[in-house]
Parts: C-alpha cells; sequence; structure tokens
C-alpha cells in the first residue's frame, strides 16, 4: 500500500526543513534509513533519512520547499499503485507540501509507519483532558501518539515517552545493516537499551561538546572520606563524596547546572542541583537522581544513594527518582579505567567522568613522591559555556577534592 | 445435540450477562446454574439488601414525620419486619423472572444443576448426567461467604448473608452482634438499626468500611455513634456460646477480653471463591495463592479454551465488576480487542444510612503511590439541596496529584450518594482533571453540585465555603 514519506525529525531543535537537493527520482528505490535528500535545517543542510521503504511514486516536497516535521516529502510504494486516494487528501487542504495541514496522517515514526495510529479524518487527535495536559507539558505532538482505544490517554502518553522516537536514531544509521550478512545471533533493539541509545544519540547530535581532564591528588580525600565513615552510620562513598564537592562548584559556576531550552531560544539556570549518579543493572545503564545536594550532607547523600540504588536495582522506583538531574557523574575507576569522556546526559550542560585512583608517581616540591592519583574529565555542551569557563569549573572541583575541607568554605 | 460455541457455569451478573451477550453475538451459547438464575447479587445480595433498605428508610422517615408537621394519629408506628422480608424476596424473584425472559430471548439453552469439566470442552451436570461440549467455557461460578472456623452455624440464631435475608423478625430490642465492618455487615446493621435492634458491630481493622477512604470512615462511625449503633473496632471475636436461647460472645477488643450477650449474630466477614467440586484440575485451570481462579489480562485460565470471570477471579468481588468482565471475556473469545481493566478506578458503593460510594485511589493509597497529593472537601452541609432536604450529613472528598491536577479518587459520603458515584467513575474514566470537572455545569439545586465544589476546592476555593 502506498504511503507518505514524510520529513523526519532529527535532532530535538529541528521544526523544518527546506529541501536542498533530492537523491532520487520518481521510480526509484528508497530504503528506510538511507539518505533520500538533502534539506536545510535548523544546523545546517543536513542528509534526510528516507522513513519508508519502497519506490518513489510522486515527490510532492520540491527543491526549495519548506516542509515541517512529520509533513509529507513523497508518495512511496509499489509501481503502478493507484495514489489518488493520497494525492486527494494531501491537496484537499488546498495548499502545497509546504502547507499541507494535519489531514494528512502525520505519522512520521517509521518504527510506527507499520502499525499507524488511526488518524480521525479531521485530523484532530482524540485526546483525554488529562492526555492532553500531559502532551503539553511534556512537548509531545499528539498526532506522533500511538493508542489503543477510542482517544489518547494518560497510559498512551507515558507510553510514547517510554518508546525512544526513531527518527531519532535515523541520522546515524551511515551503514545499513541488514540481517544477511553474516549475522550470528539477532537481540531486539528496544525498551531500556534501545532508550539509552535514542539518549545517547541526541546527545551527541545535538550537543557541540568538548571535554577536559584534570588529574587530582586524592590523599587527603581519602582520609576525609575515612574520617566520615568513623563517625557516621552508614558507608559513605567516593560519589557521595565528588557530588557534594561538584555541587559546591555548580554553586560557584551556575552556568555548569543550565540548560538550553527545547526551542532554542533561552538558557535556563537551574534553581536546584540535583546530581544523578549513573548505575550498572541487570537491565542496563540507570541514573538515580540525588536530589538537592546544596542542601545536604554526604551522610544524608549516602542514605539517600544507597536506597535510590535499591529502588532502581529492584525496579520500585517512585516518581522523581530517574528524572530532574541538573548535572551527571558517571564512575568507572571500579574497573580500572585510567580516563574517559562521558556522554553527555541531555538536557544536562555536563557530566564528569571519574577513573581509577591510582598510586602514580607525582612531583610534589621538587620531589617524586608517590600519590593516589585519579583523572576526572568534564564533558560540557559548548553552546551554553566556553572551555575556559569549563575549564574553571573542573579544576575547582578538582582543588576541592584535593583538599576536602574546602568544601565547607 | 449438546454441542455448543460457549457454555457459561454460573448464572450470577457475570455469567448471565456473558451468555447474553454472546448469544446476541452470535455464539451458541449454555448457561449452567445449580440454584436461581441471578446468582447471589439477584437473589441473597445487592437486590433483596436494597428492599430492606428502602424498607428502612421509610420506616425512619416515618419515625421523624412529627419533624416535618405530619402527625400520626392512632396507636403509634407498628413495623411489621416480615413484610419487609416478603417484599425482599418478591422483588429478588420478579427479576430472577426477568433473566429467565431474558435468557429465552436471546435463545440461551440453560441447564439446571451442577457442572463438573471433563475438561477444558466439555463438562456432565449433576444430577442429570447429561454432557455438553463447547469450543468455549467461562467459568462464573462467584463466591459464598466465607465461615469463621469454630462458630457453630447449624444454630439458627446465627448467619450469614443468605440466613439474614431469610430472617423474618426483628423486634425492638433484639440484640444483634454483626462481625465484619464491610458493605455486608454494614448495610444489614443499618436496616436492623431502623427496625429498633440493638446492633453491635465488630471489626478487627480500626475502622469501619475499612477500605473507604479514612475519612469516609470517620464520617460513618460518627453517624452510627449518631443512630446508637454500637460497634467495636481493632475487636476480635475469640468464642460464640449458645446459652439457651442467647448466645455468649467472648471477644479480644484491643487485647481486653469481654464477654457481650446477643439473640443472633451475623458473620460477614468476607467472602470465599465457589471452586471446589467443579472438577477445575481436570480441565487444567489452576488457582493463585489466595485460592482464586487464575486468569492472565484476557481473562483467560491456565486453560486456554476456559474463561473466568467475577468473584470467583478475585479481582474485585462486585457485581458490575463480572458484568464488565463478562463483556471482555466474550471479546476475547471471539477474538476482538479486550478492554484492560484498572480495578482501582471500578466504583464501589455501601448502602447504609448514610451511603458511602467510592472510586479510585483513597488519600493514604494514593500518599503510598508516591503521588503529590491535594485533597479538595465539601460538606453536604453546605449544599442547597441536601439542607432543603434536611441530610446534610457527609462530603465530596477529591483526592488529586499537584501537577496536572489528575484526579486519583473520589470518595461520597451522604444520603443517596451511590447515585453520584457514577458522574465520578465517568469523570475518571475519561481522564478528566479537577480544572475540567470545575467547569462542567452541574445543575442546581443538586447534590452532585457538591463534587463541582469539591474540584474547585482542589484547583483554589470552593464558592460555597
Amino acid at each position: 500500500m502506498a504511503k507518505l514519506m514524510n520529513m523526519p525529525k532529527i535532532g530535538v531543535n529541528m521544526t523544518d526543513g527546506t529541501v536542498t537537493e533530492w537523491y532520487v527520482n520518481e521510480g526509484d528505490e528508497v530504503k528506510f534509513g538511507e539518505m533520500a535528500l538533502a534539506a536545510e535545517t535548523d544546523k545546517d543542510v543536513q542528509d534526510i533519512p528516507a522513513d519508508q521503504s519502497g519506490t518513489v511514486l510522486k515527490i510532492i516536497a520540491q527543491v526549495g520547499d519548506n516542509v515541517e516535521c512529520h509533513k509529507p516529502l513523497a508518495i512511496v510504494g509499489t509501481p503502478g499503485e493507484n495514489i489518488d486516494s493520497l494525492l486527494a487528501e494531501i491537496s484537499g487542504s488546498g495548499a502545497t507540501s509546504a502547507a499541507v495541514e494535519a489531514s494528512v496522517a502525520p505519522a512520521a515514526a517509521p518504527a510506527q509507519a507499520a502499525e499507524a495510529v488511526e488518524k480521525s479524518p479531521t485530523g484532530r487527535v482524540p485526546v483525554s483532558p488529562l492526555a492532553k495536559k500531559m502532551a503539553k507539558d511534556m512537548g509531545i505532538d499528539l498526532s506522533n501518539v500511538k493508542y489503543g482505544g477510542v482517544r489518547v490517554t494518560k497510559a498512551d502518553i507515558l507510553a510514547y515517552q517510554e518508546t525512544p522516537q526513531p527518527t531519532m536514531t535515523a541520522p546515524v544509521t551511515a551503514t545499513v545493516v541488514s540481517s544477511s550478512t553474516g549475522v550470528q545471533n539477532t537481540i531486539p533493539y528496544e525498551g531500556i537499551r534501545r532508550k539509552i541509545g535514542s539518549r545517547m544519540t541526541e546527545s551527541v547530535v545535538t550537543k557541540p561538546w568538548a571535554a577536559l581532564t584534570v588529574a587530582v591528588d586524592m590523599t587527603k580525600a581519602i582520609e576525609w572520606r575515612k574520617r566520615v565513615n568513623d563517625l557516621a552510620d552508614i558507608k559513605v562513598g567516593f560519589n557521595e563524596m565528588v557530588a557534594k564537592a561538584c555541587s559546591r562548584a555548580l554553586q560557584e559556576f551556575p552556568m555548569m547546572n543550565s540548560q538550553l531550552a527545547a526551542d532554542g531560544t533561552e538558557i535556563y539556570e537551574m534553581e536546584d542541583i540535583n546530581i544523578g549518579i549513573a548505575v550498572n543493572t541487570d537491565r542496563g545503564l540507570m541514573v538515580p537522581v540525588l536530589k538537592n545536594v546544596a542542601a545536604k550532607g554526604v551522610v544524608e547523600l549516602a542514605r539517600d544513594f544507597a536506597s535510590l540504588v535499591i529502588r532502581t536495582k529492584e525496579q520500585e522506583n517512585i516518581p522523581g527518582d530517574l528524572s530532574g538531574a541538573t548535572f551527571t557523574i558517571s564512575n568507572l575507576g571500579s574497573r580500572g579505567i585510567a580516563s574517559f569522556r562521558a556522554v553527555i546526559n541531555p538536557p544536562e550542560c555536563g557530566i564528569l567522568a571519574l577513573a581509577a585512583t591510582v598510586k602514580t608517581p607525582v612531583v610534589v616540591d621538587d620531589e617524586i613522591v608517590i600519590r593516589p592519583m585519579m583523572n576526572i574529565t568534564l564533558s560540557f555542551d559548548h553552546r551554553i559555556v566556553d572551555g575556559d569557563y569549563a575549564a574553571q569549573f573542573v579544576a575547582y572541583i578538582g582543588t576541592l577534592l584535593e583538599d576536602p575541607m574546602k568544601i565547607l568554605m | 445435540m449438546n454441542k455448543f460455541d460457549l457454555i457459561v457455569i454460573g448464572g450470577g451478573p457475570g455469567g448471565y450477562v456473558a451468555a447474553i451477550y454472546a448469544a446476541q453475538k452470535g455464539l451458541k451459547t449454555a448457561l449452567v446454574e445449580k440454584a436461581d438464575l441471578g446468582g447471589v447479587c439477584l437473589n441473597w445480595g445487592c437486590i433483596p439488601t436494597k428492599a430492606l433498605a428502602k424498607n428502612a428508610e421509610i420506616l425512619r422517615m416515618v419515625k421523624e414525620a412529627d419533624k416535618y408537621g405530619i402527625a400520626l394519629n392512632g396507636s403509634g408506628i407498628k413495623a411489621d419486619y416480615a413484610v419487609a422480608q416478603k417484599r425482599s424476596r418478591e422483588v429478588s424473584g420478579k427479576l430472577t423472572m426477568g433473566i429467565k425472559s431474558l435468557m429465552k430471548k436471546n435463545k440461551v439453552t440453560v441447564f439446571q444443576g451442577e457442572a463438573n469439566l471433563i475438561n477444558g470442552t466439555s463438562l456432565k451436570i449433576a444430577p442429570s448426567g447429561e454432557i455438553l461440549e463447547a469450543k468455549n467455557i467461562i467459568l462464573a461460578t462467584g463466591a459464598h461467604a466465607f465461615r469463621i472456623p469454630g462458630i457453630d452455624y447449624s444454630n439458627p440464631q446465627i448467619m450469614t448473608s443468605k440466613e439474614a435475608l431469610e430472617l423474618t423478625q426483628v423486634n425492638p430490642g433484639d440484640q444483634i452482634v454483626v462481625i465484619g465492618a464491610g458493605a455486608i455487615g454494614m448495610e444489614f446493621s443499618s436496616i436492623w438499626d431502623s427496625y429498633g435492634a440493638e446492633v453491635t458491630v465488630i471489626e478487627m481493622l480500626p475502622h469501619l468500611l475499612p477500605n473507604e477512604d479514612s475519612d469516609v470512615s470517620k464520617e460513618i462511625e460518627k453517624a452510627f455513634k449518631k443512630r446508637g449503633i454500637k460497634f467495636k473496632v481493632e475487636t476480635k471475636v475469640n468464642a460464640v456460646v449458645a446459652d439457651k436461647n442467647k448466645l455468649n460472645l467472648t471477644i479480644d477488643e484491643k487485647g481486653k477480653t469481654e464477654t457481650i450477650i446477643c439473640d443472633r449474630l451475623l458473620v460477614s466477614a468476607g467472602i470465599r471463591p465457589n471452586v471446589e467440586g467443579i472438577g477445575l484440575e481436570k480441565a487444567g485451570v489452576k488457582l493463585t495463592d489466595r485460592g482464586y481462579v487464575q486468569v492472565n489480562n484476557q481473562l483467560q485460565t491456565t486453560c486456554p479454551s476456559v474463561y473466568a470471570i467475577g468473584d470467583v477471579t478475585g479481582k474485585l468481588a462486585l457485581a458490575h465488576v463480572a458484568s464488565a468482565q463478562a463483556l471482555a471475556a466474550v471479546h476475547g473469545i471471539l477474538g476482538e480487542p479486550v478492554k484492560q481493566f484498572n480495578y482501582v478506578n471500578m466504583p464501589r458503593c455501601t448502602y447504609t444510612y448514610p451511603e458511602a460510594a467510592s472510586v479510585g485511589l483513597t488519600e493514604d493509597q494514593a500518599r503510598k503511590s508516591g503521588y503529590d497529593v491535594k485533597v479538595g472537601i465539601f460538606p453536604l452541609a453546605a449544599n442547597g439541596k441536601s439542607v432543603a432536604m434536611n441530610e446534610t450529613g457527609g462530603f465530596v472528598k477529591i483526592v488529586a496529584d499537584t501537577k496536572y491536577n489528575e484526579i486519583l479518587g473520589v470518595h461520597l459520603i451522604g444520603a443517596h450518594v451511590t447515585e453520584l458515584i457514577t458522574a465520578a467513575t465517568s469523570y475518571i474514566d475519561l481522564e478528566f482533571t479537577a480544572d475540567d470537572i470545575a467547569q462542567v455545569v452541574h445543575p442546581h439545586p443538586s447534590v452532585s453540585e457538591a463534587i463541582m465544589e469539591a474540584a474547585h476546592a482542589v484547583v483554589g476555593h470552593a464558592i460555597h465555603i
């Protein structure tokens, strides 16, 4: 059956694209994920992948036409198919592709196309009042939400939120891997794995990042932690200590605690300092969030973190456990990693990667001494801050860890 | 000849609805019932108790007639409970006849007797010995009153709900103890108190109507206290001994042992599923840890051709839930999409005086589920129609989540509020937020305005308080 090939939304800030070149002509084959045209988007001229497979029966958007995301670019199907009804549907709104109204099936997401939502003929998506409020609040386009009943409900919105939007991963499908080329084992790419994938892709595609590393002498931090653990009734880990140091530094460097608005017109400096700590679970990478770190002591943080980790591993999270972070810490020290760069967790501005603490010969007062050294690497969003600011920030964290007393000052 | 598309076992509000709906959908359908069509609901539960409650209501009104300037001249008020009981049986009888004619009209073949499964597609009926076969079977065998062990139920002074409905004499001064402050126990208490009996309710948990929102429990406790109905919470009955024509109950009230004497005892301490003697094991139908028939979200048992609905599934033992499951099970059998139930959002009604009705989460449940809870309460004392009707006890309470003013639960207590819960149930089912409810124009004067006012209270401020 002939289908509409729509302008995919690649990148969270993309709203539309102007066609600059078609790589295929009418009659050519396109494959899902293969680059079919180039268009000028919010970023630059980008290659746009097809969100359907089949023969191009009709190109609707000509070079120069501006097409909103999820609006039709072409009709794809099998040769000889009758596309009159689709054409009528598009022209029925009395406009060119640039102004095609929502009366056309707007579902662009390829994974959803197969099980496409039945669109009402008026183009209005039936929605419950609660779901409507949620969608508005979360910035979800209701025309993309799949629903099983007679209208979009809260459950549909939550399910949509859980499912990563396939268009996000489309632009990086540079090489099309098919299941026929020497595959030994096929694992479904779904659930958390897919969610992590889309988050990572979103981060790398949308965030111009840079990374800065500082080597930190952990002598005093180790002593401090020992002292704290002598006094406290709960074991305080390095993660909580570093979180505390980060919160102190974020207070000094508030732009590192900022986020770029989805429409790219404003930077929001966040009020609370909520620090996510990446945790490995049976299900994959999860990031439980320590809330309001600035207001808490390390012992309270340790207690919070212990229960967060338990809830996360047992899949018993309560709302807010895994969301609302303004900065993230990723610690691979226990795996002996010398240093690494972590991918920023969008929409945050930065992430701090903690490597292993290793006894290392260093020069102190012109003498070679052995000190426990840890490399910390900050990845930051260059749209929000510049390198110098980020360097001051990460160096300050280093200073705090080298003399933890300063955290209190 | 005895081959069907579907056999339904049990003719209660789950079973008979399933049979009618399946027949309407074109399935050749049989129904096996061991007693009367209509099941417990129609014969020994919901319906006859409502008839008794009506008699009790009239009696209460007549007793208060002088307040309204209506004088009853003559020999005072004489209330005959036997007439009330007889009327309740007639109501059940009438409705049972109605079901019978619906069966006939929809061409459902009704077999009288007990069904025993041979396997997942056939069964034998006792005592006739007939064997029926079908592509699918729906179990709708219902439940029976739980009998607390150690009590002699052969004593006619000791009743479960069924015997309570056969009771023909309740006189002023009769001492009746009711074990269990759930809907059944509370409704009988309310009726018998109206007839002048001295009722004592005994509940193990800390409140009357322990499954309701704690504010509703407190309100019904207040109302019962005012009516003179005694109750003891956090109390267990340790022994029941017959002594001449009285019953001696040894109770443990919060650790304190005491003896109370009464004329009659109603045991209404929950229900148990009817799973014995049906041959479930022969069909490979498994039970849950709690002893109910295990079903998936399509209401299919562990035997794929056998479905189960109603009380026997242990989901929520209410007639309207069974009827809703009945439609869903038939959809499943026909291969149509099956509506997924959120049992939390099923309405629950208690027909005491005053009535209690609720849907969704209680405030405590909502808080425990991690919601950021916001509550709106509107007292019926501030509702015009309630004042005019002289029924000012009770309130409407809306439990909402702060973020979107999502309605999590609605709790009503007051005269006739069971009729109002439908509106609240619709609001929740349609996912109205408190803002939406506040914007719906409710008729004036009506008790239903209180729901709108409570929604206003969630959003900001109610107008009339």
